[in-house]
């Protein structure tokens, strides 16, 4: 089935410089010569001289040196060598012969320690591969390959988006693609059309022409706004929505408005109509779930958002947004589908020492500061601790008595106790609090509340059978002396037997913590920018489902110069609620609209650069022009519109119809489908809705949905402009490209046009496409991280590690770099989350730019990528064999055999196992004569890599001991660590790893995975490409100019082609 | 089909709250259904269910002290055996079960355990670069079991679509073993199968159905016309496009011989459609056996196939022990773990897919219909197509239900290592009505000493 993948064959004539000089001479000259040009008369001839010589020569030598370990006993690697066809013309064997000669020619069989075959011998062997593989090369050139093939899903959701000018995610349906061996999903032999398919391509056409062809009048809008400020609700309605950790701004404090039209507020014109308005009002508010209390602040301006601190990513549950973010709750009135717009009127913030302010501050340091006695579990008394007893508390709600503890009736309800006590000083407090033990189950809360300023906190689960009273340290305050009021409950108490407020000790932690956050505060400058993050989602009982809005938008704008930030979508492909009128409970249908200040935190002592939001309008469904595009391209103005229905039918097809099947359209084809027309409009009460059925057959025909359908060979060009397209834009071919192509001047201008796809947005669609499949960036987006090991792997940075990989890509690309580059850069693609958790400094703001890295920041090239490192690890360490597979198959283009069947178990109980190194484990496993043939060949690969750990960050000591990275490499180099790995693929091996790009970049243009077919052209790319500086243009280009993928659809000039491509022979 | 059309909101189903009685989502659609109540079948249906894991499973070897804990397979044998902590969530349906062991298809035998997981049903033979696998048993029985149905099959996997080659999505695979795409957006699957056209009248959806039959009726001519402007490797392609439209052509025939028979209601219980199997895979596994409940209750299909995770560390399952069980470690990564205490760690996910697998056959125990127990006229086969990993031999199975088909439940049944795994799926085809004697590299049926598994109902 596969020795070694199958990408990158017929290395053996480089190969062959470096491993065996002594044949270089023999290949060059060949003896038998049945490879030559040969007239297809002297094929049948050639091939059975090659086969005699098979029987009399090579067969006995293969069954003395290969047949032992390959043959019918044995199958070493999966790879069985007897019984594969020596015709390797009419035989289907040439690729699995091509793998056994690459084998060879590498000098990694016969494996050292078996017996090796003489000069002559291996001499015989490897020329009768070699020379049979020619002629099997040259009859494959004459057969046509298979081109017709469908459009993958993204090309489909890029294809009607394009069509019909609604940026939407129509495929999200769709079943997920299979992927070919070299990992492409765009390949023709991989991709299976289904009845479901069939199914699906007709109800994503009729729901989406649906929406793309309107009704005469625009649908109602919900058109609101909510503007936050002290007191500017006084008076008014808004919703306060509570349950389970929510944290509403008061109903004084936000301004609901009902907005017509024109953005003016509604203005009631009956007591009907007031009592209708007053209710939207009452079902609209601000939430501030999941924001801790001392990261935002209700100003007579605005809210407050301090830069927001990424929510930790504990599975399974607790999504409730990084803190602080603002939402604006609309229950119940909201649209269910369609584009919408968010406008946010937000500034900078003034200059303010927070910090001082009265009221909670969160936790900087979880150390409590009283404790317990020793020889009891009575609280051990701390001079001027104020202590506040259960028992003792002034007011209780669904509260009872347990032991000392007072604990909830019910957990489900909320429950609170209130207390009175006096301040003696003003300054820093520390709040602790004794519980009972919790359990997770009961997902243990409490909700603190000092005066006005509150906050909620889970508490840790107690481990174990926990009898004891557990201390908790709840919250630091700034407390004036005085009076104050402090609450403690909320839902899912855990209860309490004590709570204890004393000054914050000078040698704990957070009171240095306090103070070098206010020298910080106070350096900052309002020179600095923020960025606003808009995000669109549904409550949840213990959070939220939430996806982000587009990109963020940057916040420069003083404090006196509020500006508008508008953020676009579509609801359908958000993570809304579906609406459900029969559910009546307070906190269902609950849709979210927010923002958080996206200039993210590390640690709750950054306040980052603070923004105000003044307020947030939703307006959806939300049309800037009625009829939208969507209708307007599809029914066009036309004099015969209204004159002749018939004829402005035809005309609407035929436009619609040369841009669905990508070329010119012939009557007969337009009359098929009038003729439907006919037929059918009788069923539709309107016009539109009648043409809406027709366009729905257009999109299940084979001429949209598939690629290199015949009618489009034949113009050929119209070919040529498909294959571009949706090579470097995943997308079909623009007015530019269909343009040039019907006049005929594609294939002239194409180093042109190339250009300016690669500099067009689009490219960003073959960026994503390739770049996840090429470097398996998927499974960097299913791995999930072990939370617990490193708390800081956010959301956020995994979110950006997949970023950084493909703007780095998108970078050398559209730079037209060195392919060399992807091994080794003095820059990195970074934005200033990713900067700072990879630890360097320096990078302000959101978006990502080439910064400049210097060799101690081990960051350049694809090798030290976060979205490769993680996603080849397990989660919790490094994982040498993954990463080492993905050096081999994707950067070196060899990718190694599979696995063996019944691997035999390493000793079933190595004693202390887990405490070895993933290296020394590895050693363990290659110490096994069976495991290290192969191990032996790709682990090294791998162990390099133990510098980073499975999140991608640069370590030196791993389990206790300092790393160790040094490895042997299978052709006796000893190197050490990632940068001697580099230096390696650099000097050594650059011919390799342009070969493997270029391989991964013609197989995905071509559609097809690299055959031994391909060899010659993609050997010919390469020495193009490192000829020209190893430039990855130049090997866009010359993919783009083989005969695969140029010629296929230009049939019969061949004589370009030679031209264009030498032929092997002639290079050498 | 937008997961947020019309239909689906009338349906008034919400996210995240539990939807109160499925069962009466299920009728509504058909509450204006002008025909007759379906009338109970004169003979009792025979259902054939398939449930995968990948991966292999926890065999510490004998002198392991964990072996007598954490061993897939019981202690003991014949009926006097024990389950370990890895099956006992199946204790309380033992009568109704049997686990067996030593089987394995011959052809995989020698090929990488992850790669067998393709092979599970079909017994295909993978050794070869063609990749010739073949039709599934589950599809051999579709086309007998599917003529009274409203679908031939109901195929289900939790990552949904094929997979690749070698590390399928499916279990399923149509002529020529050709993978038949899994579903598994969850409410997707409701709309599609049960509340298609929720709230139209039987007019407005016999209305709907003509057009899409027009509508593939047009393509087809246009599809088989251009047939002869392509090439031979081209015409495959079209020519499986022509299948899939055909196909579909035949299920909206089915569905207008259906239409004026109401969807027999059924009291479902609660289910919530948008479980994330990335977030809560307990929820995303019940649900999907929900599923698979409602479509036997309501006689959708008799023939499904659910494929719990993929092979080899891909898709969704890979993380199932970490969010399920809080282990640090994912699947596949556990099944070749040799840390102090693996083994507790893989059997105690093993259980944990035990008691999913439990929940379903409860379910289908608990309810009825005219003829009995769902569960004793449906047979289902549970297990995975490697022992420990990369091993593709003594797959552990857990055959269960089928009782009034004349299915004899209650033992361990420990099979010769040569015997083939498609004798069991001859005889499984055979007990529910399929008349073959052979399937894949079969060499007869299932049979083993003392008392038969499968005997012939009396």
């Amino acid at each position: 089935m596969r020795l070694n993948g199958i990408c990158n064959r017929g290395r053996h004539v480089a190969r062959l410089a470096t491993t065996a000089l002594a044949l270089l001479a023999v290949v060059a000259v060949p003896k038998y010569g049945f490879g030559d040009d040969v007239p297809a008369t002297s094929l049948e001839a050639s091939v059975a001289k090659s086969t005699r010589q098979y029987n009399d020569e090579v067969q006995p030598l293969l069954a003395k040196h290969c047949f032992g370990c390959h043959g019918a006993d044995l199958q070493e690697a999966d790879v069985r060598l007897d019984s594969l066809d020596p015709n390797m013309v009419a035989g289907h064997d040439a690729e699995r012969w091509h793998a056994a000669l690459d084998m060879i020619n590498q000098g990694y069989m016969p494996p050292d320690y078996e017996e090796q075959p003489s000069d002559e011998e291996r001499r015989l062997m490897v020329e009768w591969m070699t020379e049979s593989l020619d002629l099997a090369r040259k009859a494959k050139s004459n057969k046509p390959q298979p081109r017709v093939r469908r459009l993958t899903r993204e090309q489909y959701t890029n294809s009607l988006a394009e069509l019909l000018h609604l940026p939407l995610n129509f495929g999200k349906n769709l079943p997920a693609e299979a992927k070919s061996k070299m990992g492409f999903t765009n390949s023709g032999n991989a991709l299976l059309t289904s009845g479901l398919h069939v199914e699906y391509y007709q109800a994503i056409a009729r729901a989406d022409l649906q929406k793309a062809i309107v009704a005469k009048t625009p649908p109602e809008t919900f058109r609101y706004r909510v503007t936050v400020g002290k007191g500017v609700g006084a008076g008014r309605h808004a919703a306060v929505i509570g349950g389970f950790q929510s944290a509403p701004i008061a109903r004084q404090n936000v301004l609901v408005e009902i907005l017509d039209q024109h953005g003016q507020p509604r203005q009631p014109t009956s007591p009907d109509e007031q009592k209708q308005l007053r209710g939207i009002e009452s079902n609209i508010g601000v939430g501030m779930r999941g924001s801790s209390g001392d990261r935002y602040q209700v100003l007579d301006e605005g809210l407050l958002l301090y830069s927001a601190l990424p929510h930790r990513e504990q599975a399974p549950k607790s999504w409730q947004g990084p803190s602080p973010n603002m939402k604006m709750l609309l229950r119940r009135c909201f649209p269910s589908e369609g584009p919408f717009v968010l406008r946010v009127v937000a500034s900078l913030a003034e200059g303010d020492d927070d910090l001082q302010r009265e009221g909670l501050i969160e936790l900087r340091s979880s150390q409590p500061v009283v404790g317990l006695k020793a020889d009891s579990d009575e609280l051990a008394s701390i001079e001027n601790t104020i202590v506040l007893t259960a028992t003792e508390c002034t007011k209780q709600d669904q509260l009872v008595a347990r032991g000392d503890y007072l604990v909830p009736q019910d957990v489900t309800k909320p429950s609170s106790a209130e207390f009175d006590f006096e301040v003696p000083e003003t300054g820093y407090y520390h709040i602790d609090f004794l519980h009972p033990p919790a359990s997770a189950d009961a997902m243990p809360s409490v909700s603190l509340t000092i005066d006005k300023s509150a906050q909620h906190l889970r508490v840790e689960p107690t481990a174990g059978d926990g009898e004891q009273v557990s201390i908790t340290p709840l919250s630091h305050a700034y407390l004036t002396a005085g009076t104050h009021h402090l609450t403690l409950g909320g839902k899912f108490f855990v209860g309490f037997r004590e709570v204890a407020i004393s000054p914050l000790p000078s040698d704990h932690p957070a009171s240095a913590a306090i103070e070098q956050e206010r020298a910080t505060a106070r350096e900052q400058t309002l020179s600095q920018s923020a960025a606003l993050r808009a995000f669109v989602g549904n409550r949840t009982d213990d959070g939220m489902e939430y996806a982000e809005l587009g990109a963020p938008q940057v916040v420069a704008n003083a404090s006196d110069q509020p500006a508008t930030f508008e953020f676009h979508g579509y609801l359908e492909d958000l993570p809304t609620p579906i609406l459900d009128l029969s559910e009546k409970t307070s906190l269902s249908n609950i849709m979210i609209v927010g923002v958080w200040n996206d200039h993210l935190a590390k640690n709750p002592s950054d306040r980052g650069v603070p923004v105000v939001v003044k307020s947030i309008e939703f307006a959806g469904p939300y049309y800037p022009e009625w009829p939208p595009k969507s209708h307007t391209e599809i029914f066009f103005d036309s004099p015969l519109r209204d004159s002749n229905p018939e004829a402005y039918t035809r005309e609407v097809l035929e436009r619609f119809m040369t841009r669905a099947f990508r070329r010119e359209v012939s009557d007969a084809e337009i009359e098929r489908y009038v003729e439907f027309w006919q037929a059918t409009r009788g069923d539709f009460d309107r016009y539109e809705d009648g043409v809406r059925e027709v366009l729905v057959a257009v999109l299940c025909s084979p001429h949209f949905l598939y690629l290199e359908m015949p009618a489009r060979q034949e113009s050929g060009e119209a070919a040529l402009a498909e294959r571009l397209a949706y090579f470097l834009w995943n997308s079909p071919p623009d007015e530019q490209l269909a343009k040039l192509a019907q006049a005929g001047d594609l294939r002239k201008q194409v180093a042109e046009q190339v250009e300016r796809m690669i500099a067009d947005e689009r490219i960003n669609h073959f960026i994503d496409a390739f770049t996840d499949e090429w470097l398996r960036l998927d499974r960097h987006a299913a791995m999930s991280v072990n939370i617990g090991a490193y708390p800081d792997y956010t959301r956020f940075v995994k979110r950006d590690m997949a970023l950084e990989t493909s703007h780095f890509v998108r970078h050398v690309l559209q730079n037209n770099m060195s392919l060399m580059t992807f091994v080794e850069s003095d820059f990195a693609m970074l934005n200033q989350n990713l900067a700072e958790f990879y630890g360097i400094q320096g990078v302000e703001g959101n978006h990502f730019r080439p910064v400049s890295v210097t060799p101690d920041m081990h960051r350049g090239g694809l090798l030290s990528q976060g979205a490769f490192l993680t996603g080849h690890s397990d989660g919790t360490q490094a994982h040498p064999i993954k990463r080492a597979v993905w050096v081999k198959a994707k950067i070196l283009g060899s990718p190694p055999p599979p696995p063996p069947p019944n691997v035999p178990e390493l000793d079933p109980e190595t004693p202390g196992f887990q405490n070895l190194t993933l290296k020394e484990q590895l050693e363990l496993h290659r110490s096994k004569p069976s495991c290290k043939d192969c191990h032996s060949k790709f682990d090294p690969f791998g162990v390099v890599f133990e510098n980073y750990d499975a999140v991608g960050r640069f370590q030196t000591m791993a389990k206790g001991r300092p790393v160790d990275a040094r490895t042997e490499l299978p052709d006796g180099e000893t190197i050490d660590g990632v940068d001697q790995l580099k230096t390696y693929l650099l000097g050594k091996r650059g011919a390799d790893v342009t070969r493997s790009v270029v391989s991964h970049l013609y197989a995905y243009a071509t559609g097809r995975d690299v055959t031994f077919a391909d060899q010659p052209q993609i050997d010919s790319i390469t020495s193009q490409v490192i000829e020209d500086d190893y430039r990855i243009q130049t090997a866009v280009l010359g993919v783009i100019r083989s005969p695969a993928f140029w010629q296929e659809s230009l049939t019969g000039d061949l004589a370009q082609l030679s031209e264009a491509v030498p032929s092997p022979k002639e290079k050498r | 089909m937008s997961g947020r059309s019309q239909n689906s909101r009338s349906l008034k189903l919400s996210r995240r709250t539990w939807l109160r009685g499925a069962g009466v989502a299920c009728a509504l659609p058909y509450l204006e259904a002008m025909g007759a109540a379906l009338p109970a079948a004169k003979s009792a249906p025979k259902r054939l269910c398939y449930v995968y894991f990948p991966n292999g499973a926890s065999l510490p070897p004998e002198s392991n002290p964990a072996h007598s804990e954490w061993s897939w397979f019981p202690m003991g044998e014949g009926t006097d055996y024990q389950f370990t902590k890895v099956l006992q969530p199946l204790e309380g349906l033992r009568s109704n079960l049997s686990v067996l062991g030593g089987l394995s298809h011959p052809n995989s035998r020698q090929l990488l355990g992850h790669l067998a997981g393709d092979t599970w049903l079909t017994a295909g033979d993978l050794r070869g670069s063609a990749y010739n696998n073949q039709i599934s048993a589950d599809q051999v029985a579709a086309r007998h079991l599917g003529r009274g149905t409203r679908y031939p099959s109901l195929v289900l996997s939790t990552d949904g679509g094929i997979g690749y080659k070698s590390r399928v999505a499916t279990l399923s695979f149509g002529d020529g073993g050709r993978p038949i795409p899994a579903e598994n957006r969850q409410r997707e699957i409701f709309e599609r199968y049960f509340s298609g056209g929720a709230g139209a009248t039987t007019n407005e959806r016999r209305q709907s159905l003509a057009r899409k039959k027009k509508i593939v009726d047009l393509v087809m001519e246009d599809t088989a016309s251009l047939q002869r402007q392509l090439g031979q490797h081209d015409r495959s392609r079209m020519d499986e496009y022509l299948t899939s439209l055909s196909s579909v052509e035949e299920q909206i025939q089915r569905n207008e011989q259906w239409l004026d028979v109401p969807l027999p209601e059924v009291d479902s219980g609660k289910i919530d459609f948008d479980c994330n199997p990335a977030v809560d895979p307990t929820a995303y596994l019940r649900t999907m056996f929900d599923l698979m409940v409602i479509a036997i209750q309501t006689d959708m299909t008799r023939v499904l196939t659910y494929m719990m995770a993929r092979e080899d560390g891909m898709g969704f399952g890979e993380n199932f022990p970490k969010l399920a069980l809080n282990i640090k470690k994912g699947h596949h990564a556990i099944s070749h773990d040799q840390a102090d205490g693996h083994w507790s760690e893989w059997g105690s996910y093993d259980r944990w897919l035990a008691e999913q697998f439990a929940y379903f056959l409860t379910r289908l125990e608990s309810l009825s219909d005219d003829h009995g127990s769902l569960l004793d006229n449906t047979l289902v086969l549970y297990g995975s197509a490697c022992s420990t990993t990369h091993n593709a031999v003594n797959y552990p199975l857990v055959l269960a239900g089928g009782s009034a088909m004349g299915v004899r439940h209650g033992r361990y049944i420990k099979q010769h290592e040569e015997t083939p795994m498609a004798n069991l799926l001859v005889s499984m085809l055979n007990t529910v009505g399929v008349p073959t004697e052979q399937f894949g590299d079969s060499t007869g049926p299932f049979t083993t000493p003392g008392e038969p598994l499968f005997t012939v109902p009396g």
